[in-house]
């Protein structure tokens, strides 16, 4: 788990994610308030809700992405904290 | 997650483990002298359903050794962490039929039997080994308690609770032997070993 490989079915994998690279436009959302709907990453359904942090503010979520960024996704633009402020704005609730 | 207080007794006894490793685990926690005949402290009894709907008490546990822990399906904090390190236990014994595990819920909300059941499948838990069960609102602090463990519910923690990660190795005679942090694998590793001389003095 600690390699982001995720836990069995439980927990997704964060490494080599398809589902992360197809939502970096709602990481802050997906972070803020959780998921709380199936997804299928990498061809694997996943349904075990995942809990928001509301605590974490716009700094502290973009040094997550960029964090998981510069661990596994060299290849993607870092994200700043008004990018981050950006998302908040417009997030749905559901983080999907 | 909030630090984890200890209590200073307790905080003895890891002192004094840290000097040199015993060849039989210590009996943790208050001891009593009765007519020259010294009382241990032991684990109250208990009666669940786990996530099977079989019932565990300490009677269903009485020729076993256990692994206890608090967590709840839908923590975002440590619990991850300590399932992985409870699964790398599970594997390490997993011929072994005398050591269980009890995981106490502390989500009297949410966790109900089938929503333990799933969880146990999505982590390959199979074989009655393993319980899932889940504590109610009043049982919470008093089981937690049983096991020098801190849990509680708290608005303004993570997902609603506050609980530490710690895994409470507890005796055929509910005494409580060793235990260690469950987010710590090198932690866990000297637990195992504490696991292997419990099953040898048994």
């Amino acid at each position: 788990m600690e390699h982001g490989g995720g836990l069995m079915s439980l927990y997704p994998p964060i490494a080599n994610s398809d589902h992360f690279v197809s939502t970096t436009d709602r990481f802050a959302c997906i972070v803020r308030y959780g998921m709380h709907d199936t997804v299928v990453i990498n061809d694997r359904q996943y349904d075990v809700p995942m809990q928001g942090i509301s605590r974490l503010k716009a700094p502290e979520i973009a040094n997550v992405y960029n964090y998981i960024r510069s661990r596994w996704y060299p290849n993607l633009p870092p994200m700043s904290e008004a990018e981050v402020r950006k998302q908040l704005a417009n997030c749905t609730k559901s983080g999907n | 997650m909030k630090t984890v207080k200890v209590l200073p007794w307790l905080l003895s006894y890891i002192l004094i483990g840290c000097q040199s490793t015993p060849a039989k685990l210590p009996i943790l926690g208050e001891t009593e002298v009765s007519n020259g005949d010294t009382l241990y402290y032991t684990v109250s009894d208990f009666n669940f359903l786990d996530q099977d709907s079989q019932v565990v008490s300490k009677a269903t546990l009485s020729d076993k050794i256990y692994i206890a822990d608090f967590f709840f399906t839908s923590c975002p904090t440590i619990c991850p962490k300590v399932k992985a390190q409870m699964l790398r236990i599970n594997e390490k014994f997993a011929e072994e039929p005398r050591l269980s595990f009890l995981s106490h819920s502390i989500d009297y909300r949410k966790d109900s039997i089938p929503v333990l059941h799933r969880y146990a499948a999505k982590l390959g838990i199979t074989g009655g080994k393993w319980h899932l069960v889940q504590l109610q609102k009043d049982q919470i602090e008093s089981v937690a308690n049983q096991y020098f463990n801190i849990a509680f519910e708290d608005e303004t923690a993570p997902g609603g609770f506050d609980h530490s990660g710690r895994l409470i190795l507890v005796d055929t005679k509910g005494r409580i032997r060793s235990y260690c942090d469950g987010t710590d694998e090198q932690d866990v590793d000297r637990f195992m070993q504490d696991i292997e001389l419990l099953l040898d003095e048994e």
